[in-house]
């Protein structure tokens, strides 16, 4: 199903645009709804104020997902930038970057498109409780491991391999930031993040062996290895690549997934 | 867009954004906005901030508690005045304006002030 509208270059069309997504998606959950309304806001504050042209925006639903469109005749191509806290501009596609499930540009014969995609998440079927604060994400944190070790227990995720689509609709906290070093690898990431507690605290399942693969086997989701064009490919713990890579846009990004937490790497 | 070429482009109602300014009985300048903010009126309020006599050591407290939408434009804002005033709270943010701003690494610029959120 594909639902579309063409905007104008102006300022209020950004609003126009909001109010677009916000109807189209009114049987989703709240948390969907938002996060597709601020992404929409800013590619078309993009395509309004950069490219300055007319946009067309489209919302696409598929069987598990949303994919928002968001097209125009501008020759140039929006950047995704770090500012530094006290920078004022720049966090338009960053934030896009940490609200969507995946996200692309993809440039056209007179001009370009900007994409997202978000899990379709309808209103009445939450599957767990919404978090209302990040200060308690640290509490919750064990205790939605025990709900994902529940749900998916280590055993089946070592023989079939981690439930993606379960872990990801599971998922609610919020995105996690974690630096690294310059160049890294997939296995130093891991070992890291390990080390820090930060997404990997403890083994689910205090018996097995505390190897990094039976970790990974236990508690990591999902990992998506995301290239430079949006596009992105699910790995597993089986088949972790092994070269070097660089901070930055320039390279690959990693994201962590899992049903208590997420992460973004590299923010260097 | 071109099997869309025939429709005319829609022409959108500019977004709604109320904006109080008060000071409150400690001497802090409290900024209430309700409605939306994005792009389209940031400018506004920018320059209903700029016009704040600056005064040493006052805090200044965006009372979100109304405020519909916000985004990067309106985050702007807030930095801008960060870099001015003593302190700057954020009073009753939405959760995905939290959610952004934890994103964007920038709670460290803002005092977060939360009301409980009734569930």
């Amino acid at each position: 199903m594909r639902q579309a509208r063409r905007f104008h270059c102006q300022a209020e069309s950004v609003a126009g645009a909001r109010h677009f997504v916000r109807d189209v998606l009114s049987d989703q959950s709240r948390e969907t709804v938002e996060a597709a309304e601020l992404m929409v806001s800013e590619l078309a504050t993009n395509s309004v104020r950069h490219a300055r042209s007319d946009f067309e925006l489209a919302i696409h639903r598929t069987r598990d997902e949303i994919r928002v469109e968001v097209s125009d005749h501008g020759e140039g191509q929006p950047v995704l930038r770090s500012p530094t806290p006290q920078e004022q501009s720049g966090r338009g596609l960053r934030i896009v970057q940490e609200l969507a499930e995946d996200w692309g540009i993809t440039p056209s014969p007179n001009g370009k498109l900007v994409w997202f995609s978000l899990p379709l998440r309808p209103s009445s079927a939450r599957t767990a409780p919404a978090r209302t604060s990040s200060a308690s994400a640290q509490a919750s944190e064990s205790e939605s491991r025990s709900s994902a070790s529940r749900d998916h227990p280590p055993e089946q995720s070592h023989q079939a391999g981690p439930d993606f689509r379960a872990a990801r609709s599971a998922y609610i906290g919020p995105i996690r930031r974690y630096r690294t070093s310059c160049p890294f690898t997939a296995q130093s990431l891991i070992a890291k993040l390990w080390r820090s507690g930060g997404l990997l605290k403890r083994p689910v399942d205090d018996a097995l062996p505390v190897g990094l693969t039976a970790t990974l086997g236990a508690r990591l989701d999902c990992l998506t290895r995301r290239e430079r064009a949006g596009n992105s490919k699910w790995l597993s713990q089986d088949n972790l690549p092994t070269e070097t890579w660089h901070c930055g846009w320039a390279g690959p990004v990693l994201r962590f997934e899992t049903a208590c937490a997420r992460a973004v790497i590299p923010s260097c | 867009m071109a099997e869309l070429e025939a429709e005319p482009p829609l022409k959108a109602e500019p977004p709604m954004l109320r904006i109080d300014m008060r000071l409150d009985p400690t001497g802090a300048q409290v900024v209430t906005l309700a409605g939306e903010l994005d792009s389209s009126n940031a400018a506004t309020l920018q320059e209903r901030v700029a016009s704040i006599p600056p005064r040493l050591a006052a805090p200044l407290i965006f009372d979100l508690t109304g405020l519909r939408f916000m985004d990067s434009a309106g985050i702007a804002v807030l930095i801008g005045a960060a870099a001015k005033a003593s302190s700057v709270s954020l009073r009753n943010p939405s959760p995905i304006i939290r959610r952004v701003l934890e994103a964007t690494g920038l709670t460290g610029v803002f005092l977060i002030e939360s009301r409980a959120i009734e569930s």
